[in-house]
């Protein structure tokens, strides 16, 4: 498709008017946007069909602003209680993800703390032991020392 | 232009004021467009209720990259006009022919002739523009309707479309000078 059968074949009037399929439309629409001729013949046949609707404008009867208007703020109304219903859930929904992260904190810091005192347990443990060898080792050093005495007696 | 691309924004963000001024602005031409395809007073408000709550709805869907903000609304008019048609014209095939009569007669009481430019056109062209734009036919219908081949259908819309634009020229250009004549005296 070029740009003269795009004029010629009137497709963008019927674009216009909302004759195409969506693929037609994204295949004119391609061509419009690189073509600075058929993007301003677009804008032309855009306001000449504006015009005509001005033209032969009607006036509504007034009532029917008032119910569009109303209908609008009972459609906010609903969204903003939509919108509140939905806050307090997620602030419920907030409250139980955060009761059970503070559950799983406590569990962590009880195990900690055992884990703690284990390992104080553990060094007590191991300071005894270390007295004990030290005990025993300054023991074993006078039994050799005393052997020593009492060989060197008998010598 | 600027003013029309800030309002559109508003309305995007779902300020009822948007909404309000762009009522007044268009209501009156969508509306014409409406009820000549509906040719039914009562059909015709229900349906310029329900196109105003789309555009409410839909705003975020309007692209101004891909058109002027009329050309998308009188899209959802034409559209919601003829799916209102389109039902009433299954309610009446349900229904005795008493009542297709009572709801033909009140069409044609209740369509508005067209005024304008329009006027100054010629009968063919005149009527191909009504056929598609104020009475929502596709181009292969109405050519039909017209009994012109559908080459000759589109060359008297483009046609048409032509003359109308070199009228409002001229038109504005007689404005200018009246305006021109005003002030020199």
């Amino acid at each position: 498709m070029n740009k003269n059968e795009v004029i010629e074949k009137g497709l963008i009037e019927q674009y216009l008017l909302g004759e195409m399929t969506d693929s037609e439309k994204t295949e004119l629409e391609s061509l419009i946007y690189s073509d600075e001729t058929l993007s301003a013949h677009l804008k032309q046949i855009e306001n000449d069909l504006e015009n005509l609707a001005f033209e032969n404008a009607v006036t509504p009867p007034q009532e029917i602003r008032q119910a569009i208007l109303n209908s609008v703020k009972t459609d906010r109304s609903n969204a903003r209680e939509v919108v509140m219903a939905q806050y307090f859930s997620e602030r419920k929904r907030n409250k139980r993800t955060m009761g059970i992260a503070a559950g799983f904190a406590v569990i962590l810091a009880s195990l900690a703390l055992i884990a703690y005192l284990q390992l104080q347990e553990t060094q007590k443990q191991l300071s005894v032991l270390e007295n004990s060898y030290q005990l025993m080792e300054s023991e074993l050093s006078n039994l050799n020392k005393n052997l020593e005495d009492s060989r060197k007696t008998l010598e | 232009m600027q003013q029309d691309i800030d309002i559109i924004l508003r309305l995007q963000k779902r300020e009822a004021s948007a909404l309000s001024v762009l009522y007044d602005q268009y209501s009156g031409a969508l509306y014409g467009v409406i009820l000549r395809i509906c040719r039914d007073e009562s059909i015709a408000q229900e349906v310029l209720q329900e196109v105003f709550l789309k555009i409410w709805h839909k705003s975020d869907q309007y692209n101004p990259k891909k058109g002027k903000f009329f050309t998308w609304i009188y899209q959802i008019a034409r559209n919601s006009s003829l799916n209102a048609i389109r039902n009433k014209q299954d309610l009446i095939r349900n229904e005795d022919l008493a009542v297709y009569k009572n709801v033909e007669q009140q069409e044609t009481e209740t369509y508005p002739e067209l005024s304008g430019s329009l006027k100054t056109l010629d009968t063919h062209h005149r009527q191909a523009i009504e056929l598609v734009y104020f009475q929502g036919l596709t181009h292969r219908e109405a050519h039909e309707e017209m009994d012109v081949p559908l080459g000759t259908f589109k060359s008297y819309i483009r046609q048409a479309l032509k003359l109308l634009r070199n009228n409002m020229r001229n038109d504005l250009v007689v404005f200018a000078v009246f305006i021109l004549e005003l002030l020199r005296k």
